[in-house]
Order: C-alpha cells, then sequence, then structure tokens
C-alpha cells in the first residue's frame, strides 16, 4: 500500500509539474508529456494493472482540468498503461531502448487518439498538419526524455517497491 | 477452466474503456462525477497556483534576461514620447468636454463601458499544442458563470467553459475550438476569429469572413463586435499584421497578433457582467 501512495504522490507531482512549469517552456507549442512518461515507465516496470489504474488516475485530473469533455485523456492513458505492460512482459524490462520505443509508439497513439475525437467534436482542424506539428514532435521530446531519464527511474522504482517486502515481511 | 480465462485481461480493460466511454456522453449531458470537486478544489488548486506562480516568476526572470539588451533603447523612446503625451492629454480632455456637452444636447444614452470585473489568477495550462485550456482560482464561491469573458491588460484572452465550487475552467481564443465574432475597429467590418494550429505556434490567431470590400490594413485594430452576444463589444483583441484573400477570393482573411501573450498569462479579470436574454444552451 505504502508504496503505491510513494507512486501516487509521484505520478501528482508529474501532472503538477505537467501544468504549471511546463507551459511556460513550451517552444512552438510543443512540450513533452511528463504523466505519459511515467505511466509508461510504471506499466513496464511493474505490469499491466498498476499501469492502468495510474493511467485512469492521471487521465482522470487531466480531463477534470485540462480537457474541453471528460474522458479523453482518462481512455488514452488507461490503454497505453494496459498494453504497455501487456506486451512489455515477455521482453527485457530495463532496457532504455524498449521504453524509448513504447514512449514514442504511445505517443503517436495519443495523437491519433485526440486527433479522432477533435474531429468528432467537429474541431475545424487540419489533420496532418495536427501530426506533424504536433504528435511526431512530441513523440520523439517524450522518447529522448525517457531515454535519458529511464535509467533513474529503474532505480526510483526499485527503491519504492523495496519497501514493500520489507513491510510485509 | 473457463474458455474465457485467456482473454479475461483483455475483457476487463474492455469494460474500464466502456465506462470511460460512458462517461464521455454522460459528460455530454452535464454531469460530473461525485466528490471530484472536493478533490479538486481543495487539494489540487492550491498546490497547482502555487507551483503556477513559481513557474511564472522564473519564466517572468528569464523573459527579463532575454530582454535586457532592448531595455535602454526603449528607455529612451519612451522618454521621447513623453513630451508629446502631455500635449496629447490636453487634447484628450478638451476634446472629452467637448463630447460630453454634444451628447448632452443629443441627448445621448451612453451604452454600458464599464464592466463588473473581478480579478483571478491562472493556476494552471494544459501543456502542448492539443487544446488551449487554462484554469483560473474563482468559481460558484464567486459567482462566476459559463460563457463570462476573460480578459487581461491585453485585451481578451478567452471565455468561461466550466464552473466549479472554486474554479473554474477558460477555452483561450487560440484554440481551435473557439470562435469569435470581431471587428475591425476603423473599418467596421465584421468577422470570426478563430484558432488555428499552425497560426497558435506563432502566437498569432486568424479571423476569416471578412468582407471582400473591406479596406482592413496591417496595422489595423481588431476589437470584439456585439455580434452573437457571448462577449462584451468593443474588447481588444489584437492588430491585424496581415491581409490574405482566401476561399476562392470570396472573403479576406485577416492575420491577426492578439495582445495577450497566451504563453505567459498570470493574473486576468473575469468580466461578471454578460449580457441578459442571450441562451447559452445552459441551465
Amino acid at each position: 500500500m505504502r508504496q503505491h501512495l510513494i507512486i501516487l504522490l509521484l505520478l501528482l507531482l508529474c501532472f503538477i509539474i505537467q501544468t504549471t512549469l511546463l507551459p511556460f517552456l513550451a517552444v512552438y507549442n510543443i512540450s513533452p508529456d511528463f504523466i505519459l512518461i511515467f505511466v509508461t515507465a510504471i506499466s513496464m516496470l511493474n505490469g499491466q494493472w498498476e499501469g492502468m489504474i495510474f493511467g485512469i488516475i492521471a487521465g482522470i485530473l487531466m480531463d477534470i482540468f485540462y480537457s474541453p469533455i471528460f474522458g479523453i485523456y482518462s481512455l488514452i492513458y488507461a490503454t497505453i498503461g494496459f498494453f504497455v505492460g501487456k506486451i512489455s512482459k515477455n521482453i527485457f524490462k530495463e532496457n532504455p531502448f524498449a521504453a524509448l520505443l513504447f514512449t514514442i509508439s504511445d505517443s503517436v497513439y495519443k495523437g491519433i487518439v485526440v486527433i479522432i475525437v477533435k474531429a468528432a467534436l467537429s474541431y475545424k482542424t487540419g489533420i496532418g498538419l495536427s501530426f506533424l506539428a504536433l504528435s511526431l514532435p512530441e513523440a520523439l521530446l517524450n522518447g529522448i526524455i525517457i531515454f535519458l531519464a529511464y535509467d533513474y527511474l529503474v532505480i526510483l522504482n526499485d527503491q519504492i517497491m523495496k519497501k514493500r517486502n520489507k513491510t510485509i515481511f | 477452466m473457463p474458455w474465457w480465462e485467456k482473454y479475461r485481461d483483455f475483457i476487463i480493460v474492455g469494460l474500464v474503456v466502456l465506462v470511460i466511454l460512458m462517461s464521455i456522453g454522460a459528460d455530454l449531458q452535464g454531469k460530473a462525477i461525485p466528490g471530484m470537486e472536493f478533490i479538486s478544489g481543495s487539494f489540487i488548486k492550491p498546490v497547482s497556483n502555487t507551483f503556477y506562480q513559481i513557474g511564472s516568476k522564473i519564466s517572468d526572470f528569464f523573459y527579463s534576461l532575454k530582454n535586457i539588451g532592448g531595455m535602454k533603447s526603449e528607455n529612451e523612446r519612451l522618454k521621447s514620447m513623453e513630451g508629446s503625451y502631455d500635449n496629447l492629454k490636453l487634447e484628450a480632455e478638451k476634446l472629452k468636454q467637448e463630447n460630453k456637452r454634444l451628447k448632452d444636447l443629443l441627448d445621448y444614452k451612453e451604452s454600458d463601458s464599464d464592466y463588473d470585473m473581478i480579478g483571478a489568477q491562472v493556476i494552471g495550462k494544459s501543456s502542448g499544442g492539443w487544446f488551449d485550456i487554462f484554469a483560473v482560482n474563482v468559481g460558484k464561491d464567486r459567482d462566476i458563470k459559463k460563457g463570462m469573458a476573460v480578459v487581461t491588460d491585453g485585451g481578451l484572452t478567452g471565455t468561461v467553459i466550466e464552473v466549479h465550487d472554486k474554479w473554474s475552467k477558460v477555452l483561450s481564443i487560440i484554440d481551435e475550438n473557439s470562435s469569435v465574432s470581431v471587428k475591425i475597429n476603423k473599418t467596421g467590418d465584421n468577422g470570426i476569429l478563430h484558432g488555428d494550429i499552425d497560426m497558435k505556434a506563432k502566437g498569432l490567431a486568424s479571423a476569416i469572413y471578412l468582407p471582400m470590400t473591406s479596406n482592413v490594413k496591417k496595422g489595423d485594430e481588431v476589437i470584439t463586435s456585439n455580434l452573437g452576444g457571448v462577449y462584451p463589444e468593443g474588447l481588444y483583441i489584437g492588430k491585424v499584421i496581415k491581409v490574405e484573400n482566401s476561399h476562392g477570393d470570396l472573403y479576406k482573411t485577416a492575420i491577426i497578433k492578439p495582445g495577450v501573450d497566451f504563453q505567459r498569462l498570470e493574473d486576468v479579470l473575469v468580466i461578471k457582467t454578460s449580457k441578459t436574454g442571450i441562451d447559452l444552451g445552459e441551465e
């Protein structure tokens, strides 16, 4: 229980940083998605259920505060958490290249879902342009960040999860 | 082992997705999740507000560092303008008196040019270019209602789209989903201001459906018009920086540089006098 609380607090920190500090740093509207990176890492290291649950929690927060209708981000982060955990089951999890690959495909998936939702809400938006100008740069940025930070995330996760064994045994 | 055991995980995630999709439907009908008001208003809002202030201060610091070179020349320019300012002030006063006298003669009824406004702080902003939405720290507790206009000293910023107990959600005018009925102040032509992904990245917006006969030029000021009924009339939006012909030359499109710096929003004002008699499709 305690280790999940720590992860939850870190997730909240990601949410706060993403919505308060990152907007000031955005260049050409591109800024990294810390929640997506964090959920991907949690899901790869701890399995699909934790990935999905933390994905839903972060998604609900994003939906409440910063989405035009409720449900877009919950849907995206929940499915990302689940499928990353499921697919990464049989691979070497501490490999930053795997994390890079998963994050880039995640981000592209997120972009596609948002573009579909925008089209369904009849936004006047160029599909190809949003994909090229927003989705791809964001995916690359997320990939670079997780590639550089993944080793530390693995160590952090090990530290948090070690406490589980101590409290149980 | 029953047949579905193999697909158990996928069945669960399918159910979760279904619940989320159903909540999307529920949200469209205007329902809220119980308990979230308390968590978002009492826990997230203060923390987010503090962090946003810190971010804003840091950003201000680097912004002023970046612009330190231009400060001297700007200072000189302002000093040279100071002389002409006094004359302008006298002239304005004279014209004001004259205007008042003539209006009195005509028994002219002044329209509401003073708005009832309330100050607010931005507590967070969506990052990335997907949606341009920010949250402010006033809500139902300060009588904010959906559809109220949000302005800064730079001009019109957005409109309130969702009101919660202690905070509200604001849609920027440069979001793709936002349309503002605008008027070119000099020529009086009406148009519609639309957000656009390409423009948004450069901090610009475009006003479309300006008539072909319009004499709109670079440098003209753009204000809100009285059409549409969402925004009060006469709020400053920005300046025209380029005029293009488009839509098979049926309309003109003006590229507008808004007076507001949407990346560095901090203190905003919510205009509480919304027009009466207009149904926004709510409540």
